[in-house]
């Protein structure tokens, strides 16, 4: 398994490419994450200083809601790291390499779980960028810090990175299938900002949130902030629903074994 | 007892209507130069991809040194399937690093193989810069990597000028020099027959002819005759032993023969039957025209 990661990473990391995408995925988390309280507190304060006096002392940053603020706001980053899958998987097919990794003596299970931990592993990095800036953002503007105010809403990280795994298995999926970067990256956006909002607007509420990327991201819900109090009749939730975690867990499985199932039967 | 390195039964694979691989058996013994011959198309390269898992067989099957193919016997094969492929935007090196880590060897190998191959000065250079010779060479390197007891060559020299073809070629002689096994497709008669010792000969996924390729591809000596009597020239010449055929070609006889002979003892053989020579040239048939044969008949 960490052989399988290490080659892995052997192949990305001096790829210019990747280097690319994740620093400017890095670069824009950081900046949304730290920018978010400003850009919220002039919104705010343009719409209604009467109605309102106390929207400006509610803070976004404070344990332990920041865990929930944090990720709704930077989870649409994470097609950059949906780029980021689909270009390496649809390189070992555009080089070939596919066949020099399993000609060396690689199983097509090895291969594939390889990228399964890379995506893994990507996953992860995303959770501990939010987990850092949490960290940080949470500690300087909390007034009484206490162990259990931190990690009370820690479901949320855990949620995040299930929002991310089942994401990036869906775009690996989709670049295993069509082979090319840039079919698979135009099918990823197409899908997931034309044609499931629109099935997800015509469709009954039990059957909207069974969709696919709509249970990703029902996963963590809007957040209830000072500023949500302007618009009416929005049921809050600050809490991970465990129905959606069940749904996209389901969703990652399908995924993968899609993704076993094509290298099986596939002729390189 | 020669140990059987690769033995394949039956084996099958169609693209839809096309046969692509036909009912193939043959067997590799180890320590062979093992050369499959046949034109573009003719299932070569699908074979080889089956035997290292990279294209799933229709039917019959295929065993690694007595045993049913797994990974574990691919790290101990070398393939080059098609085309040197390697991550173009990596080093030689990295690239080898990469393979070396699936085959679970040595890094200190690298350095080793890379000297053979004569790339070890350019080790830091990305592989997108190699010319394809280079490429070719890298990726024998690679195949090396692990302690290769077989190494499996797809036209290793398609496309090479001269001097990259006889770089190539010394490579594998010097690899077959210490017992590895190797398999060579190729479309290139004359490669198979300075390189190899057995050969199978495939036309349209389906196996011709096989076996050493001293038999498969024995060369034809051909002696063209001519005398002012042409008629007791063709009496006589049919009188010496090992003579195959004789056929008159426009004012010359065409004499076939199934064994090497010499000219000076043919000469003075037609001299004691009374058959003063005019002519005497000594010919070889071409082996490409042996091969367009072989091919038609099938």
């Amino acid at each position: 398994m960490i052989t399988l990661l290490k080659i892995e990473l052997k192949k990305i990391l001096p790829n210019k490419t990747f280097w690319v995408l994740i620093g400017l995925y890095i670069l824009l988390t950081g900046f949304i994450l730290f920018s978010i309280q400003g850009i919220v507190n002039s919104f705010a304060s343009n719409v209604s200083d009467d109605e309102f006096p106390d929207m400006l002392s509610f803070s976004l940053y404070r344990f332990p809601v920041v865990w929930h603020n944090l990720t709704y706001v930077v989870g649409f980053l994470k097609i950059f790291l949906a780029v980021v899958i689909i270009v390496l998987v649809t390189n070992e097919y555009s080089f070939k390499t596919i066949r020099l990794n399993i000609s060396s003596g690689l199983s097509r299970t090895d291969f594939v779980l390889g990228k399964v931990l890379l995506t893994a592993f990507l996953s992860l990095l995303a959770v501990l960028l939010v987990f850092i800036s949490g960290l940080i953002l949470g500690m300087l503007n909390t007034a009484v810090i206490t162990f259990d105010g931190i990690f009370d809403k820690f479901s949320f990280l855990l949620a995040y990175f299930l929002e991310i795994f089942t994401y990036l298995s869906f775009a690996m999926l989709i670049g295993f299938l069509l082979k090319r970067s840039g079919l698979s990256i135009g099918l990823l956006l197409l899908y997931g900002y034309i044609v499931e909002p629109i099935a997800v607007f015509y469709l009954p509420d039990h059957l909207e949130r069974i969709m696919p990327l709509e249970s990703v991201s029902r996963l963590i819900g809007l957040p209830k902030t000072s500023i949500m109090k302007l618009i009416d009749k929005i049921d809050f939730i600050n809490y991970v629903r465990w129905e959606d975690a069940v749904i996209s867990s389901g969703y990652a499985l399908l995924f993968l074994f899609l993704v076993f199932l094509i290298a099986k039967k596939r002729d390189f | 007892m020669e140990q059987t390195v690769l033995e394949i039964q039956n084996l099958c694979k169609n693209y839809g209507s096309i046969k692509a691989v036909n009912n193939l058996s043959l067997k590799v013994e180890a320590g062979t130069v093992y050369g499959i011959l046949g034109p573009n198309g003719s299932g070569k390269t699908t074979t080889l991809g089956i035997l290292m898992d990279i294209i799933n067989p229709d039917s019959g099957n295929f065993l690694w040194f007595g045993q049913p193919s797994t990974k574990f016997q691919r790290k101990k094969i070398g393939a080059i399937i098609e085309e040197p492929v390697f991550y173009p935007y990596l080093s030689a090196i990295r690239n080898l690093k990469i393979i070396a880590d699936i085959k679970n060897c040595n890094y200190s190998e690298i350095e080793r193989v890379l000297k053979l191959v004569g790339l070890y000065p350019r080790r830091f250079s990305k592989f997108r810069t190699f010319s394809l010779g280079m490429k070719q060479r890298l990726a024998i390197a690679g195949a090396l990597l692990g302690d290769a007891e077989v190494l499996i060559l797809d036209e290793p020299t398609n496309g090479l000028d001269p001097k990259g073809i006889a770089e190539i070629r010394q490579i594998i002689m010097e690899i077959a020099g210490k017992g590895i096994t190797i398999i060579i497709a190729s479309h290139i008669l004359d490669e198979v027959q300075k390189i190899c010792t057995d050969v199978a000969v495939l036309n349209n996924g389906r196996k011709i002819d096989s076996g050493k390729v001293s038999e498969v591809l024995s060369e034809t000596l051909l002696i063209e005759v001519a005398a002012p009597e042409m008629k007791k020239l063709k009496a006589a010449a049919g009188k010496y032993k090992s003579v195959r055929n004789t056929k008159q070609e426009a004012d010359k006889l065409i004499v076939e023969f199934s064994e090497q002979v010499q000219a000076d003892d043919f000469n003075r053989f037609l001299f004691s039957e009374g058959v003063t020579v005019s002519h005497l040239s000594m010919q070889k048939k071409s082996l490409e025209k042996y091969f367009l044969e072989v091919l038609k008949g099938s």
